[in-house]
């Protein structure tokens, strides 16, 4: 099976009108590589999971996703290549009033005709149930594959989303904030299970926090962003005076 | 085994009754209508009916201008002496009756969304009570609500033809009975659709107001004007 | 010791006339004028005393509706109830006829006039012959379908019941189209602005999965406004049977036809029992889409 897949970001820019959101960026992730984003809401860490994605096109500079240049794509093919990438969105955005089974079903929207997307969404074939039934067991939420998404809480949503990212059959798992809108117990349990699959997988993990002690605990390469350029980059084997120091640029960019 | 347990899942999967009954039902009288409709393909392409069809459409084409070429000036002559002798005077009386119509429909249908709309009219309105009303009260805001939803049904339900008819027959020609049909007609649409909006609202800020102790009509002046006044 | 209030000077914010009051304002006194220019005043609004009587005669008979004809009526006709049942029929399959057609239509109409198909994908290369398809093409079909919806529904029920009439005559055809074109345009409005106003979050993440914009349309899009287009559906429902009620005014076999044929024969009784059999028509459907509404939350 094919290993996992590599960034490369070459000295990209984004900008939105007159805002910056990232400048000079230069970041190489090795295929099976997890790291984590850490830095302060506005810093540009959703630019960057986006210009992963391919879902946002930087001004200047490139994106490679294994080897190949994103900007260079045809529609068709870059379709293609972000079916091979998963993301968890910040907002989850699953739809609410179709039941679950139906949301993690979206995943191979991305390898299939549009006739044939239909009928399986009609009718869906047994395998296909299986496997998704197999993808919520891992995440823990299997009986609930038949509930109206609506009608889960929070977490459990955000389990559907991850899900949904793992049906894609991916090569590499990107998540935007997954601690963001839920408690802390379960904060921590999603980004244990996001880790652990990716691990399983052997995907390429990267992901967004703010909290830097989950960070450190759980990714060996941290990436710190700062007002959309990249303050730090290093293994999370750090000193503590080195971890202040994180600490400190965290806390000031926060108040 | 997996096999199972999904299947079992599935067949406990919860399902709404009513939904369900509702698609079968309207797919039947969909079906249905097509079916024992007179739609009969030969009547529609006869030769008596494509003639009349190309008539009624020459017939359109203005008087003086039938059977020779376009001519401007005949054209212009024939649109001024319409507008002069009524087109002016009738268009201004339609535009005025439906302006003073919706005016008056929207007021009424504003006093009767209200009582018409179900969280509105109830005993202890978007929020719970400590102690529940007793079956007298409940019993007459129920009534209230249905007498509102019954009148705006009727008003709406009965034809317009048939209110102006009955309004000409009352108060005898004037300009009256096509105002008043219109505005109780319109009054029957648009209080149903308020009191359905009214309905939709976001019951947080309503159920705010009640728990701080707002009365009905402090809530409906604070609250549901400013937020309908805004909606779709 | 004595204390005195100190001044406290509060800035006041300047007065600003919204929008909002100001078509308000315009709108009562365009209907003042309205009135005036109509001579409508308290004097017209009092009853004649033989308006009073003639209308009493009618509104009595709403509380004894005729169960059988009022007059002698040829011999195999059948009875007045079958009759209104009858009528009920057909208007029922008018309508539902007409509301069906009107919802392809307005489908079809409302993804083409809506801005969400026509947002395509930014990021990746496109020839520029793509380019130039999208920049030209779309807005033409957004503009057209746009100004087709308009002239469609712009024109009444009535007065395409005129125009199918001379070519239909009075056939269930006239009748469907007639209120099938002006539904349709407005129901293609409403849907276009309900696709438009969706949340286009789950949409986004599909197009991130690799979906196509076909697909990304009908399961990240469509799903969201399914159930308004369904409540909005019901509610037009409501308004064609009231439409293919009227109708009959005009000739077709429905409801409006005997109501009317009977008030001009003054048989006040046969109208009761036909508005109330049209009233009760619409109860049983509003009763039917608020139960639909409450369950259709998303």
């Amino acid at each position: 099976m094919a290993a996992g897949a590599s960034f490369v970001l070459d000295d990209v820019r984004v900008s939105y009108g007159s805002c910056v959101a990232l400048d000079g960026v230069d970041l190489t992730i090795e295929p099976g590589e997890a790291v984590a984003l850490v830095g302060p809401s506005g810093a540009g860490k959703t630019t960057l999971l986006g210009l992963l994605n391919g879902a946002v096109r930087p001004d200047r500079g490139s994106v490679v996703v294994d080897g190949r240049v994103l900007r260079d794509l045809s529609p068709a093919e870059l379709r293609r290549a972000r079916a091979d990438i998963g993301f968890v969105h910040q907002d989850l955005a699953l739809v609410p009033n179709v039941r679950v089974l139906q949301n993690v079903l979206h995943g191979q929207l991305g390898r299939m005709s549009f006739l044939r997307a239909l009928r399986a969404a009609a009718f869906p074939p047994r395998r296909a149930v299986a496997e998704v039934y197999e993808i919520l067991e891992r995440v823990g939420i299997a009986e609930k594959i038949y509930e109206p998404t609506r009608r889960l809480s929070g977490g459990q949503r955000q389990r559907v989303a991850i899900a949904r990212a793992l049906y894609q059959k991916p090569r590499a798992l990107l998540a935007d904030e997954p601690v963001s809108s839920v408690d802390p117990a379960r904060a921590r349990d999603a980004v244990a299970l996001l880790v652990e699959v990716s691990r399983e997988r052997k995907l390429t993990l990267c992901v967004s926090l703010h909290n830097l002690e989950l960070a450190r605990e759980f990714f060996p390469r941290l990436i710190g962003i700062r007002a959309g350029r990249i303050a730090f980059d290093r293994s999370s084997a750090l000193h503590d005076r080195d971890f202040h120091a994180l600490y400190d640029l965290a806390e000031e960019q926060v108040s | 085994m997996t096999d199972d347990a999904i299947r079992a899942l599935y067949r406990q999967r919860p399902r709404s009754l009513y939904l369900r009954v509702t698609a079968a039902a309207a797919a039947a009288i969909v079906a249905v209508s097509w079916w024992s409709g007179e739609f009969s393909l030969d009547a529609l392409a006869s030769e008596r009916r494509l003639r009349n069809l190309r008539r009624f459409l020459a017939e359109l084409w203005p008087h003086p201008l039938q059977g020779r070429d376009f001519d401007l000036s005949v054209a212009w002559q024939w649109t001024r002496q319409i507008l002069a002798d009524r087109g002016l005077a009738a268009a201004g009386t339609t535009l005025a009756i439906s302006i003073a119509a919706i005016v008056l429909a929207g007021i009424l249908a504003a006093l009767l969304a209200l009582p018409a709309a179900r969280s509105f009219a109830t005993p202890e309105p978007f929020v719970g009570a400590l102690r529940p009303a007793g079956a007298a009260r409940a019993a007459w805001w129920k009534a209230l609500q249905t007498a509102s939803r019954s009148v705006l049904v009727f008003a709406r339900a009965v034809p317009e033809y048939i209110w102006a008819f009955l309004l000409l027959i009352l108060l005898g020609p004037s300009a009256w009975p096509a105002v008043l049909a219109l505005a109780i007609h319109n009054a029957g649409i648009l209080g149903k659709l308020a009191s359905e909006v009214v309905d939709d609202l976001e019951r947080a800020p309503l159920a705010a107001l009640r728990a701080a102790g707002a009365t009905r009509a402090q809530i409906a002046v604070n609250a549901i004007v400013p937020a309908t006044a805004g909606a779709r | 010791m004595s204390e005195r209030a100190a001044t406290i000077w509060i800035p006041v914010p300047p007065t600003r006339v919204s929008v909002r009051s100001l078509v308000v304002g315009l709108l009562v006194a365009a209907a003042i004028l309205s009135a005036m220019y109509l001579h409508l005043g308290p004097g017209t609004l009092t009853p004649s005393l033989a308006g009073r009587r003639a209308a009493a005669e009618f509104f009595v008979r709403a509380l004894s509706p005729a169960a059988r004809y009022e007059s002698d009526v040829m011999p195999g006709t059948p009875p007045l109830l079958v009759t209104a049942l009858r009528a009920v029929g057909v208007t029922v399959v008018i309508a539902a006829s007409a509301m069906s057609l009107a919802v392809v239509i307005g489908l079809l109409l409302a993804f083409v006039a809506s801005n969400a198909w026509w947002i395509g994908e930014r990021a990746g290369a496109q020839s520029l012959w793509m380019r130039l398809l999208r920049r030209s093409v779309a807005p033409i079909a957004y503009g057209s379908a746009r100004v087709v919806m308009a002239l469609m529904r712009s024109t009444h029920e009535l007065l395409w019941a005129v125009l199918f009439l001379a070519a239909f005559g009075l056939s269930h055809t006239a009748a469907v189209l007639a209120i099938a074109i002006p539904f349709g345009g407005t129901l293609g409005k409403v849907f276009s602005e309900m696709i438009d106003e969706a949340p286009r979050d789950a949409a986004e993440a599909l197009r991130g999965a690799g979906a196509a914009p076909l697909q990304v349309f009908f399961f990240g899009l469509f799903p969201r406004v399914f159930p308004d287009i369904c409540a909005y559906t019901f509610y037009r429902f409501e308004c064609s049977l009231r439409a293919s009620a009227v109708l009959g005014f005009f000739g077709f076999p429905t409801l409006g036809y005997y109501i009317s044929a009977s008030f001009e024969n003054l048989h006040y009784g046969e109208v009761w029992t036909y508005l109330y059999t049209l009233i009760a028509l619409v109860i049983v459907v509003d009763i039917w889409s608020a139960g639909l509404r409450r369950r259709l939350v998303v």
